[in-house]
């Protein structure tokens, strides 16, 4: 399952949009803040929970209401089980000291925004295709 | 002397009158007016150190050595000349080199029959006398020195502006100039107290241990504390002392200087502050210029990505009109609107969005310019521009154009900037051929006095429009202008 956190809702329409185009057919799933994103993965409040066993991949927008992005990949990787889950940065901001604090915390990719459509499609279009080969580890399930 | 003859002038037993002239104290000596010694008594053989069987009988001058012998001051001469009552201060040089200093007098003497004889000299000797009044002398001009020196250093003090202080070797002011009272205000207030009278309490320790330091090593500098004037104003001070010695080279006091800072040290707190102020304020805008830019790119990323939405779903529309079921009359009613108006609007809509965004991205690099470092080095320009060039082969080829690249000179600068700048100088290029022609861009260069690489494409409209020459400069400049994105 793919988990999207993004709070412009045209961007995550976009990247839905084009997801699906390159392929992809999993399950997607979309929060528009960080805090409904950590509830979500860590099974608290009243929304969606995560459920177990589950591999799940996560593309974090940075700028977003009430949690941000790299609050939620520190919390995501600070937990033992929750830290398998490959992260991708996508995010307007190309700014390298937050591309190193990313990496830093651990995110696996970091993916500019380009407003340049085409080159937009085209990063999504090959993450589509990066996600397809991805071994995602499940999460939360019990090794037998 | 005949006896007889002293018998009959004086009047006295002869014995009686040699007793007397040889007990008188003073040297005295009888001279006619030929210059013959005709008299001396024994206290003026003691005085010139000549007996008086050496004196007698001889002429004065021969036998009495001094100086105004034989000179106009010569007494004989004088009463000669007519004068009655002679006083002189002579100085007796003995044979045995002994010099007695003598107030001499002399009178003439005449015979009964008032003719004139020749003179009496009395010799008092005065050596002792005049010894304590050349040393009193000596005394007087010293002090007449003195004064003079006091007064030539009271004047070149008064004439200092800055202030200054004469103290002794504990510190206690002696001496202070106008300088010293303008500045303070202070003046005989000050004699014998510290200068910590009236410097800061919390600065004083620092005054003190100055001057110890003075003493120990004959100066010490810029010592700057905080005093108090005589009205009560807060003035800063810088001080100095240096050692005073006296003429044997011992210490004897310390010289203060001190000068008055307080409007350099506010001018130079305000500039820090403005300094500290200009820097805020430069973050803050920064902040808002990285902010807004960032914030209007996400707007566009949505304008951009929905209008390619747009005109993907137009696509589709179109391709349905154009089949072959759909009445040829509808295709004709809507030819220019699927031809015509509506590319038209995507194109323009496309470009605006492009602009806008090498806009804005040229705004966030500026707002990021403060923190970014330049590595300047020598620059293979060769080796540069073919990455440049690797990146856009595919956008060359899509856009029909033609790449040339001369033989580059090699330049300093910044590697990632300078990649940028003819990055996106290479961008705008392809993007705004002139679709009528096939596009040719060249890049050459040339090393001036100065001056270096250049490129000019070809574009759209007339080549003296678009092509660009840009002149590079080895200097910051360089990268300020590379902001504007080549445009």
């Amino acid at each position: 399952m793919i988990v999207i956190a993004e709070d412009d809702p045209g961007h995550a329409s976009l990247v839905i949009k084009n997801l699906r185009r390159s392929g992809i057919g999993n399950e997607i799933v979309h929060f528009k803040d960080g805090q409904e994103t950590l509830d979500f993965l860590f099974q608290r409040g009243e929304g969606l929970h995560r459920s177990e066993g589950t591999p799940y991949l996560l593309l974090l927008d940075i700028r977003m209401p009430r949690v941000d992005g790299v609050e939620v990949l520190r919390q995501i990787k600070q937990d033992k089980e929750l830290r398998k889950i490959p992260t991708i940065m996508v995010t307007t901001t190309d700014d390298p000291r937050e591309v190193d604090v990313c990496y830093r915390l651990g995110c696996s990719v970091y993916i500019t925004k380009p407003v340049d459509y085409d080159k937009f499609v085209d990063a999504i279009r090959r993450l589509g295709l990066l996600l397809m080969i991805v071994e995602v580890p499940k999460i939360g399930e019990k090794p037998v | 002397m005949e006896a007889k003859y002293m018998e009959e002038t004086t009047g006295l037993a002869f014995a009686e009158f040699n007793q007397i002239f040889h007990a008188i104290t003073s040297g005295i000596c009888v001279i006619d007016k030929d210059y013959n010694v005709l008299l001396v008594n024994k206290a003026y053989s003691n005085l010139v150190g000549i007996s008086e069987h050496e004196s007698e009988g001889k002429k004065c001058y021969e036998t009495f050595n001094n100086e105004i012998c034989r000179t106009p001051d010569c007494p004989m001469k004088r009463i000669l000349d007519g004068e009655k009552h002679i006083e002189h201060e002579i100085e007796i040089r003995r044979d045995d080199g002994i010099r007695i200093c003598c107030a001499m007098t002399a009178v003439p003497f005449h015979s009964s029959d008032r003719e004139f004889v020749g003179i009496v000299e009395d010799f008092r000797d005065i050596t002792r006398y005049s010894r304590i009044k050349k040393g009193k002398i000596r005394a007087q001009t010293a002090l007449a020195i003195a004064k003079t020196s006091a007064e030539t250093i009271r004047s070149i003090m008064d004439a200092v502006v800055i202030a200054m202080v004469v103290t002794d070797l504990e510190g206690r002011i002696i001496r202070f100039n106008r300088g010293f009272t303008e500045t303070f205000g202070w003046d005989e207030q000050v004699i014998k107290e510290l200068p910590t009278k009236f410097i800061s309490r919390a600065d004083a320790p620092k005054v003190m241990k100055g001057m110890s330091e003075c003493i120990r090593n004959g100066y010490v500098r810029n010592l700057e504390c905080s005093a108090t004037t005589e009205d009560g104003r807060e003035i800063t001070v810088l001080i100095d002392f240096t050692l005073m010695r006296n003429s044997r080279g011992e210490p004897k006091g310390m010289i203060g200087v001190m000068r008055d800072i307080t409007e350099r040290k506010r001018a130079e707190e305000a500039r820090e502050r403005l300094s500290h102020e200009l820097l805020d304020k430069n973050k803050e805008l920064e902040q808002v210029v990285y902010v807004a830019s960032h914030d209007l790119r996400s707007p566009l990323v949505n304008i951009q990505g929905f209008s390619k939405e747009l005109e993907r779903a137009f696509e589709q529309l179109r391709s349905v009109i154009h089949r072959e079921d759909t009445p040829s009359s509808i295709r004709e009613e809507l030819a220019l609107l699927l031809e015509e108006d509506i590319p038209e609007a995507f194109r323009y809509i496309y470009t605006s969005t492009s602009k806008m965004d090498s806009l804005l991205s040229g705004l966030l690099r500026l707002s990021r310019m403060g923190r970014l470092t330049l590595a300047i080095k020598e620059l293979d320009m060769n080796n540069l521009i073919s990455n440049v060039i690797a990146t856009f082969e595919f956008q060359a080829k899509q856009a029909g154009a033609t790449l040339y690249v001369d033989e580059l000179p090699s330049c300093r600068g910044d590697e990632a900037q300078i990649n940028q700048v003819f990055s996106n100088l290479l961008d705008n290029a392809l993007k705004y051929l002139d679709p009528e022609r096939a596009g040719i861009i060249r890049i050459s260069g040339w090393k001036g006095a100065k001056q270096q690489a250049l490129e000019s494409p070809r574009t759209r409209g007339s080549d003296k429009l678009f092509s660009k020459k840009l002149v590079w400069l080895y200097s910051p400049e360089l990268f300020r202008y590379s902001l504007g994105n080549g445009k």
